[in-house]
């Protein structure tokens, strides 16, 4: 007879502990770390001159025991309402940005066609092995209780404007629809 | 005393074996196949007609034993510098050029002038291990043929001296143009193995 291991090997798996991804629609998610509630995005967001909060982009997350990497992917709909559309993007934690992820996105310009429409994401990995926390750079040395992770958007200025979750053009109708966002959060080993 | 099974579970698994990600900032990383170390990306990278590497996507990398998949994913900003920044971008898989990842951007098209497109890039590419012979030029790679480490990342190139391109940057912030301090992006590298 072998040992017992043998017939009862411990599970071995990959380094990936838990993926929350989902939707944002109002659904509830259950992973190992707990249940979310994602937030229900429910038609477009015309983007100002001041920063406000993106909607369908907040989380607040408690990673699984043993994450040292986490990575937040955000994935969004991205429309110019008016000339290029220069908006500006920034990720937060906790009322922190993380300065490294902050993203302008535009198309080019043209003085009264503002036809740009496209995909977008706002991506990052938080390192959780640092010896101290820097939030501004998305390293910590310890999470074990949730932190709130979003992405906060605005326009360049009251000529340039931009929205999210918006498409002008569906099929080979002109006809302008609400697209939810996504959002994944993966907590590695 | 409860089941045996309760103190020593079935294993459950997916068919990731494993996944190596981060943002480029220089960090190490380790997986179950060895520590890696993401390049650090400090600035923006201005593109011209010359073909060169694009910082922060690459990595040396050997998959673990048993994966018949790899995929690879580089996600970083591109901008249009000048005209309709016009860019080809290759994944290049040990010097070899794959020929269905090729991408090419750009922003529409306004006089020499009216450059403001800029937005996120996702270069992907799913390696087959599952095959008998190597096709690098297809992505398809004999698993003996994988078993040191292997050099993917990206190339790029602008159409022509006209058409200009850059990555990384952000040539406006919070409602002006970017000054020289303003934040770059530091783009964001993920493979994944899978069985």
């Amino acid at each position: 007879m072998g040992n017992l291991s043998d017939s009862f090997p411990a599970a071995s798996g990959s380094n990936v502990l838990e993926v929350l991804t989902g939707t944002s629609d109002g659904r509830s998610v259950t992973v190992k770390s707990g249940t979310y509630t994602l937030e229900n995005v429910s038609t477009f967001q015309n983007l100002s001159t001041s920063y406000a909060d993106i909607t369908g982009s907040s989380i607040a997350y408690t990673p699984p025991v043993g994450t040292k990497h986490l990575s937040y992917e955000f994935n969004f709909m991205f429309d110019c309402i008016a000339y290029s559309g220069i908006s500006h993007f920034k990720l937060m934690i906790d009322n922190t940005e993380v300065i490294p992820a902050y993203k302008n996105f535009a198309s080019n310009y043209y003085s009264t066609y503002h036809h740009g429409n496209f995909p977008c994401s706002v991506f990052y990995v938080f390192d959780l092995t640092a010896a101290s926390d820097d939030a501004a750079n998305g390293k910590f040395s310890s999470w074990t209780s949730n932190k709130t992770i979003k992405v906060q958007g605005r326009e360049y200025n009251s000529s340039y404007q931009g929205a999210v979750h918006y498409m002008i053009y569906y099929s080979t109708v002109g006809t302008a629809q609400t697209v939810r966002p996504n959002l994944t959060i993966t907590a590695y080993s | 005393m409860g089941n045996l099974t309760d103190l020593f579970p079935a294993a459950t698994s997916n068919n990731i074996l494993e996944v190596l990600a981060g943002t480029c900032d220089g960090r190490s990383v380790s997986v179950g196949s060895g520590a890696y170390t993401f390049p650090n990306v400090t600035g923006i990278q201005n593109i011209s007609t010359s073909v060169v590497n694009v910082t922060g996507s690459s990595i040396d990398y050997v998959p673990p034993e048993g994966t018949k998949y790899v995929s690879y994913k580089f996600n970083t900003k591109y901008e249009a510098t000048s005209a309709g920044g016009i860019m080809g971008i290759n994944i290049v898989y040990d010097n070899t050029v794959i020929t269905q990842a090729a991408r090419g951007f750009s922003g529409n098209y306004m006089g020499g002038t009216s450059h403001d497109a800029e937005t996120t890039i996702s270069m992907e590419f799913v390696f087959d291990l599952t095959v008998p012979t190597t096709n690098k030029a297809a992505g398809q790679i004999a698993p003996a043929d994988w078993t040191a480490a292997k050099t993917i990342k990206c190339t790029a190139r602008s159409y022509s001296s006209t058409y200009l391109g850059r990555f990384h940057g952000n040539t406006y912030f919070d409602g002006a143009s970017a000054s020289s301090s303003a934040p770059y992006v530091k783009p964001n590298l993920t493979i994944t193995a899978y069985s």
